[in-house]
């Protein structure tokens, strides 16, 4: 190599340099300009109140948004909440991803589920005064929405809110179980994702709860959780009404296990939430050409799980671990055609659970693909509290009556909570669904009011409870303002929401919810139950 | 750190600017740019700066040993102690988990049950590309091409020089070190360039790749049961647009970062949807990779000159890896494939014809096979994209479902398709003149020009952050 004289530049390269100012210093004057002109604004390149330029290089990378995680992987700003709040309303604004004002989860809260009761995130909860009840909701935490839980019965939300009274009293081994069913914006585990992180981070961390053995070709999605399967399922789906017994599992997927399948399920070290694990319920038919899965936890020496019987019937494995991290594996075990539903990932509480079963493509009537006896056994073993249907979005660009579709209804909520009392029900309406007429206008399907009343009519007359998802978004025209919205919070397919927008629902879900049961603790219901 | 983000052009504006400011200073102004390369790195995973030194103090020291040493069997050693380490880092951290678990699927078909431990590891952003470009300096150096550098910072600079870091172009060291060793010399017109593909680069990532990504491509491909058999057609012809301007967007804009600081990095393509046959188009289309892979694996395995059974052997070689170089997955196993499956049969055909190297096709037959190259680069793009096979086999069912309506492929997405292809093949002169006009700008205008692009690509970006896809390899 040759040694250089680098002392001195040409003049050509002074002069290109001095190109290189100039330009530097326009673009600097003119990024000045849109702090001084209001109209130009928008165009501001940072804002006050934002992360300062760089200061990522100097964040744990941890706490960087994920790319394509929950919240869209965008920071709200000052600008975008005073954007959102003036085009889309103060409850959406509240609820933007890390302005919604609910506790964040902290690996250290959300891991130890008593400290993170008595010990809360919020300061204001932290410093409430002595004289309070043993459980109590800081009307502070559900501040920001404006559209509640109806339950004009109060049959719809009380199992629901005994089962939270108990876990929040931290009473031992006391599991409030959410099961929530729904369509492609449930599939995402998205809503319930955010949800979930809340509830456990306010009440406490109980597991993952319900996976799918595997994804398959199905978009399903469990967040925060170690979930890894091989392609030796064969799925036969509720949806599809591939299984003529109806017998698809509280997920709705049977899977079928071929020579070489594999899954595994276990706590995700990087997870906020659900980094530790008590035992794993492996769910699976009996039936009389059932095989062999070998089951392992861990570094230990598999076992063999005997799967065969003269009788179909659901069954339920348990393995009982050491609270904490820990990795499960089903494997093939050579024989037979092993024939499992899902894996239940929890801990001995108390702390909540939140399944989450997004069925995508689904109309609420293909529920009644199940085996009445099936399901209903399948909920009562899992020990669900409250039943969530969240249906509706795929009905809208359907040729539907509304009596038909409410008497539909009916009949669906009949069949899922198979007259137990015991077993809360809530009804959650769908998100906005819009699509461009012929002048290129986004407007709401003229179904979906339809939908809403008919769902709401629904679970009136089965006693369930109701939320107006579409009402929280804005009602008529909702999707359209959603799509417009700088940070975006519609897709252009008018029917789902982005990482943000769904973070928005599931804030307002949770917030819905911890409303519910301050005003359920407060209650002469309450107190007759206790 | 992305490059369309404000982070990226204010650590652009301080890089550029230190770099300018020690032009007297070689010494410091390696330093420092060895400094801004790593805290570019850094951004994203702080430890992991650990694995990109190690393998640059590793070659560097390999570099001086092979070169110090007229002893065969000492070249020799310190070669293979490259090779091992560089590929070995890669084998860890790329492909260990897939090969581990490939092993126990296969082994579970044949009903044992073996069992081996599974990293938690994950990918260093960049490390298919660095190592890579590390190995060419051992290489190099080996066969007495070049001489090694003794100043470890300039060797370091050229492996972690920020603007291609993460994602190429895959430089030489041969074209890299002398820039970093002359005297530093750059022209208005370098400067106006530079800016000029930093433009380009951000239009085609931000307001084409990204727009068809998140408003069709990722939906299809999340849920392709829900669209119809031409959507699904739709898509794919979107993600071929995507996946070019989202790679090219990049290297565009390194490119443009790095002429900026008067150092010119080489293409990385050249209209690849322009080929005419599998060969061309690789020849086309991430061409450092190709080039890498034909200098590096190719040639010395003997290339065409042991006969035509082992040429094709060697081809067939060379691209299986080049699938495979972008992911450890079935599916890019079976891209590769693929890919070498066509290659193959192109020299097959090629040779049966026995056409010379300088025949010229006819207007019509030229466009004939542009059009069949494109379909066959758009289709095998299933397996680029798809997340497992069983989401490629239900993608490519999707195609034969029988349903023709595209009502949910929005307007936008159609412009957008039309505009990207149209000015993919109308004449190389008309964007140069584009790129002239641009040249030929005082420099006030042009900063207002580039102004005015990034108020534009603020208005239509989506939300969130796409990531670039070669990011992932």
């Amino acid at each position: 190599m040759t040694r250089t004289n680098e002392s001195s530049l040409s003049a050509e390269t002074r002069e290109a340099l001095g190109r290189l100012g100039v330009v530097a210093m326009t673009l600097a004057c003119l990024m000045l300009l849109t702090y001084q002109v209001p109209n130009l604004h928008r165009f501001r390149p940072w804002v006050p109140g934002e992360p300062p330029p760089l200061s990522s290089l100097f964040t744990k990378w941890e706490e960087l948004p994920t790319f394509a995680g929950a919240g869209g992987g965008y920071r709200s700003t000052q600008r975008t909440r005073a954007r959102v709040r003036e085009e889309l309303g103060a409850a959406v604004e509240a609820n933007l991803g890390d302005a919604s004002g609910v506790a964040k989860p902290s690996r250290s809260e959300a891991s130890h589920s008593k400290t993170s009761r008595s010990k809360t995130s919020n300061s204001k909860r932290s410093a409430r005064p002595s004289n309070l009840p043993p459980v109590y909701v800081d009307p502070e935490e559900y501040a920001g929405i404006d559209i509640f839980i109806s339950d004009p019965t109060g049959r719809g939300m009380r199992p629901f809110y005994k089962a939270l009274l108990r876990t929040a009293l931290g009473k031992p081994r006391a599991m409030t179980r959410i099961t929530h069913y729904g369509d492609s914006s449930i599939a995402t585990d998205l809503i319930t994702h955010t949800a979930r992180r809340q509830l456990q981070v306010r009440f406490g961390d109980g597991g993952h709860g319900f996976i799918l053995v595997a994804k398959g070709y199905l978009p399903y999605r469990h967040r925060d959780v170690y979930h890894r399967a091989s392609d030796g399922w064969v799925l036969r789906e509720l949806l599809r009404r591939h299984d003529r017994t109806g017998f698809y599992g509280l997920g709705g997927i049977q899977f079928r296990g071929r020579p070489g399948a594999w899954a595994r399920f276990g706590t995700d070290e990087e997870a906020p939430v659900g980094n530790a694990v008590s035992r794993f319920d492996v769910y699976f038919q009996r039936h009389e050409r059932g095989g062999d899965l070998l089951i392992r936890v861990d570094d230990d020496d598999p076992r063999t799980l005997e799967t065969r019987s003269e009788a179909m019937e659901d069954a339920v494995e348990r393995i009982e671990v050491p609270d904490g991290p820990h990795r499960l594996e089903l494997r093939f075990g050579g024989r037979g055609q092993p024939r499992v539903y899902g894996v239940v990932l929890e801990r001995n509480g108390p702390g909540v659970v939140y399944d989450s079963i997004g069925l995508v493509g689904a109309r609420a009537a293909r529920l009644l693909n199940y085996d009445a006896t099936h399901i209903a056994g399948q909920l009562r073993r899992r020990e669900t509290d409250l039943l969530i249907l969240g249906f509706g979005g795929n009905e809208a660009s359907d040729k539907i009556k509304r009596e038909t579709y409410e008497s539909d209804y009916v009949q669906v909520i009949r069949r899922m909570r198979a007259g137990r009392e015991e077993l809360g029900c809530l009804v959650f309406a769908p998100l906005d669904q819009a699509e461009r007429d012929e002048r290129g206008r986004i407007v709401t399907f003229e179904s979906v009011p339809d939908i809403v009343e008919a769902q709401r009519s629904a679970a009136e007359h089965e006693g369930c409870a109701f939320y107006d998802t579409w009402a929280a978004m804005g009602g008529e025209g909702g999707m359209a303002r959603w799509y417009k919205s700088r940070p975006r919070l519609a897709l252009d397919d008018f029917r789902h929401a982005t990482p943000a927008g769904y973070e928005v629902l599931g804030n307002m879900l949770y917030k819905a919810l911890l409303k519910g049961f301050a005003e359920w603790l407060s209650s002469a219901d309450h107190d007759r139950d206790n | 750190m992305l490059f369309h983000s404000l982070d990226y052009f204010i650590f652009l504006a301080i890089a550029v600017l230190g770099y300018w400011l020690l032009h007297s200073q070689p010494m410091s102004r390696l330093v420092f740019l060895f400094g801004a390369s790593c805290a570019f790195y850094m951004a994203w995973h702080p430890a992991y700066i650990v694995l990109i030194l190690g393998s640059a103090v590793l070659d560097y020291t390999a570099g001086l040993r092979i070169h110090r040493s007229n002893n065969p069997r000492v070249r020799k050693a310190w070669l293979i102690a490259s090779l091992c380490g560089n590929l070995g880092l890669l084998g860890v951290f790329k492909y260990y988990n897939f090969f581990v678990q490939a092993a126990g699927d296969t082994a579970g078909l044949l009903g044992m049950d073996v069992r081996l431990p599974l990293l938690n590891v994950l990918l260093p952003v960049g490390i298919s590309f660095y190592t890579f470009q590390t190995l060419s300096y051992s290489i190099d150096i080996y066969r007495r091409k070049i001489e090694p550098t003794r100043n470890f910072f300039r060797f370091a600079v050229f492996v972690t020089y920020f603007p291609q870091l993460v994602a190429g172009p895959i430089v030489r060291a041969s074209e890299f070190l002398p820039q970093l060793s002359c005297r530093l010399s750059v022209s208005s017109e370098q400067i106006s360039r530079g800016l000029f593909w930093i433009l380009v680069g951000l239009v085609k990532k931000v307001a084409v790749a990204d727009y068809l990504s998140v408003n069709l491509v990722d939906r299809v491909f999340d849920n392709p049961e829900l669209f119809t058999s031409s959507e699904v057609v739709v898509a794919l012809y979107a993600f071929t647009m995507q996946i070019y301007c989202d790679f090219s967007g990049y290297t565009d804009v390194a490119r443009g970062s790095a002429l900026l600081m008067g150092i010119r990095l080489p293409e990385n393509f050249d209209r690849p949807y322009q080929a005419t046959n599998p060969a061309e188009f690789w020849r086309r289309w991430h061409m450092t990779l190709s080039s890498w892979l034909r200098d590096y694996l190719y040639f010395p395995l003997g290339g065409s000159r042991r006969g035509p059974i082992r040429a094709y052997f060697n081809l067939w070689l060379t691209m299986f890896l080049i699938g495979l170089w972008h992911g450890a997955s079935w599916t890019f196993v079976w891209y590769g494939l693929l890919q070498a499956g066509a290659m193959v049969l192109h020299r097959a055909a090629y040779r049966a014809s026995k056409r010379t190297k300088d025949a010229v096709d006819p207007w019509s037959v030229r466009v004939s096979k542009v059009f069949f190259c494109l379909q066959f680069v758009v289709f095998s793009r299933i397996l680029f994209r798809a997340t497992s096979v069983d989401n490629a086999v239900d993608v490519t069912s999707r195609i034969f479902s029988g349903t023709s309506s595209v009502a949910q492929v929005s307007a936008g997405v159609w412009a957008l398709l039309a505009v990207s292809f149209i000015a993919h093949y109308v004449p190389r002169q008309v964007i140069g003149s584009m790129e002239t006009s641009f040249v030929r700008l005082p420099a006030p205008l042009q900063a207002a020009t580039l102004a005015t692009g990034a108020a534009i690509l603020s208005m239509i970006a989506t939300s969130a952050a796409v990531p670039y896809i070669y990011f992932q390899f």
